[in-house]
């Protein structure tokens, strides 16, 4: 320091410095405006199973309850983490998340040029849905409520007998998916209102865990008796309906850790009962 | 002289507490995933950071945390499984005395059920007399069912209740270390209970 200049710290360097603290660790997109999503009526119906046991229900009344009209996106999904540090891609515990978790975006909090702030988000574990429904103040929905909401058409309430949904599904069960993802609410709403229950992303359910397909494809196997208590005769009941038949399979393989790339979540809540 | 030197110290001052802040800032995603871990700083893949409360069959609330510093042997269970459960069981007592008598104090073997509607801690007492569970190395623990789920999740366990009350669900013997990690599992059934033993002993390093 020479001593016939001696460096002013004056008030003005002093705000510049406590500014700049201020705003470092806050890089990220501008901030996008996220709307708390809408969520659509999906009113009571009958889930059947594709695969069950022979104790299991061959129907499952399912009651009416609310649906996110659109998949989680990238933009809601980082303000989650920007107020959840904890759930940011470098410091996630691997127990809740693996390796792939958000490999799409650029950084902790920065999407970056391959996830766009529409897109549904993806490489997300099941534990990041739920604690994500649960800062929303929803929860996941069950795997009955995913496939009833997921049976609509577009014209009408029942997607079997609508050919342009049955070509829809149809149609991206057999394509691979896009690189980059276009917005969760791209395409025409079904009948209930809600956008891409098919088309673009699997989603998380939150008993995922509860479907129990091997590979064996005999009924009561002796692979089946030794990993699993009381799951024989699990068998496919419903093969007409090949894409539910493809959920069911894909949620199997599920662990509650794993993100993928094409395995994204929406938001559901109950309706509270009529107090009488 | 003075006034200058005075200065020079103030400058350093502010040096240091500004470069402090910067440094701080930068690590404080660190310090808040710390933050939420409590006393005892858990590690990141101890399945005991999620803080969930369970209820022992004596109806005293048990914290995982509780089993830091014990080899654990966990299953998921539930009194009323006729085919599957009473032979892991079995097995488990078999280890249990097949361990050498240091490792033996030391492991934990937990019991958690999966029937949160009919397993209540009264039960599950039943339970540990008819099997003759004696000794404080069985835990045999009740929980809600947002935690039966969240650790079935852990775990990477199947769980389906039919509707005859009864649970199809995976064979599953799941080994954690002292921290809580999993250290090793396995998925149906063997007749090799030594690798088990093998599994408890690296857990116990």
């Amino acid at each position: 320091m020479h001593k016939n200049n001696p460096v002013k710290f004056d008030s003005r360097f002093i705000i510049a410095m406590v500014w700049l603290v201020a705003t470092t660790g806050r890089a990220g997109d501008a901030r996008y405006q996220v709307l708390p999503t809408e969520m659509a009526t999906i009113p009571q119906d009958v889930y059947v199973p594709v695969v069950r046991g022979k104790n299991d229900p061959e129907k499952i009344p399912v009651r009416g309850f609310l649906l996110e009209v659109h998949a989680v996106t990238n933009a809601g999904f980082l303000n989650f983490v920007r107020s959840h540090p904890e759930w940011r891609r470098s410091v996630v515990s691997p127990i809740f998340a693996d390796k792939g978790y958000l490999a799409h975006w650029k950084s902790d909090l920065e999407l970056g040029s391959n996830a766009s702030n529409d897109a549904p988000v993806t490489n997300v574990s099941w534990f990041a849905a739920r604690a994500y429904a649960k800062w929303k103040g929803l929860r996941l929905p069950t795997t009955a409520e995913w496939e009833v909401a997921g049976g609509a058409g577009f014209d009408r309430a029942e997607g079997k007998i609508d050919p342009e949904m049955q070509k829809w599904i149809n149609h991206w069960v057999d394509s691979p998916s896009p690189q980059i993802l276009p917005a969760a609410t791209s395409g025409r709403p079904d009948f209930n209102g809600v956008y891409n229950l098919h088309g673009l992303v699997w989603e998380w359910v939150q008993d995922f865990n509860t479907e129990m397909v091997t590979g064996e494809s005999r009924a009561d196997s002796g692979l089946e008796r030794n990993l699993f208590c009381g799951a024989g005769a699990v068998g496919a009941k419903n093969r007409e309906n090949y894409p539910a038949f493809m959920r069911t399979a894909f949620r199997s393989s599920l662990n509650a850790c794993y993100c993928v790339g094409n395995l994204g979540f929406r938001c559901a809540k109950s309706i509270p009962e009529k107090s009488k | 002289m003075r006034e200058i030197h005075t200065r020079k110290i103030k400058m350093n001052q502010l040096l240091i507490l500004c470069c402090t802040s910067l440094l701080l800032n930068g690590f404080s995603h660190v310090m808040a995933a710390d933050a939420s871990a409590s006393h005892g700083v858990l590690s990141k893949k101890s399945i005991y950071q999620t803080g969930a409360q369970w209820t022992d069959d004596n109806g005293k609330p048990f914290n995982l945390k509780k089993l830091s510093g014990h080899p654990v042997v966990l299953i998921m269970f539930y009194t009323g499984c006729q085919v599957s459960c009473p032979v892991i069981v079995e097995e488990l007592k078999t280890i249990h005395q097949a361990l050498p008598s240091e490792l033996r104090e030391a492991t934990r073997f937990v019991l958690v059920s999966m029937d949160s509607g009919r397993d209540l801690p009264k039960e599950l007492h039943k339970f540990r007399e008819i099997k003759r569970l004696t000794g404080e190395e069985w835990i045999l623990l009740h929980g809600s069912d947002d935690e039966v789920t969240e650790l079935a999740m852990l775990l990477g366990m199947k769980i389906k209740e039919d509707s005859l009350g009864q649970f199809a669900h995976s064979n599953l013997i799941t080994v954690l270390n002292k921290a809580g990690e999993i250290s090793s599992q396995r998925t149906g059934f063997s007749t090799d209970l030594q690798q088990l033993v093998q599994a408890i002993g690296t857990a116990s390093l």
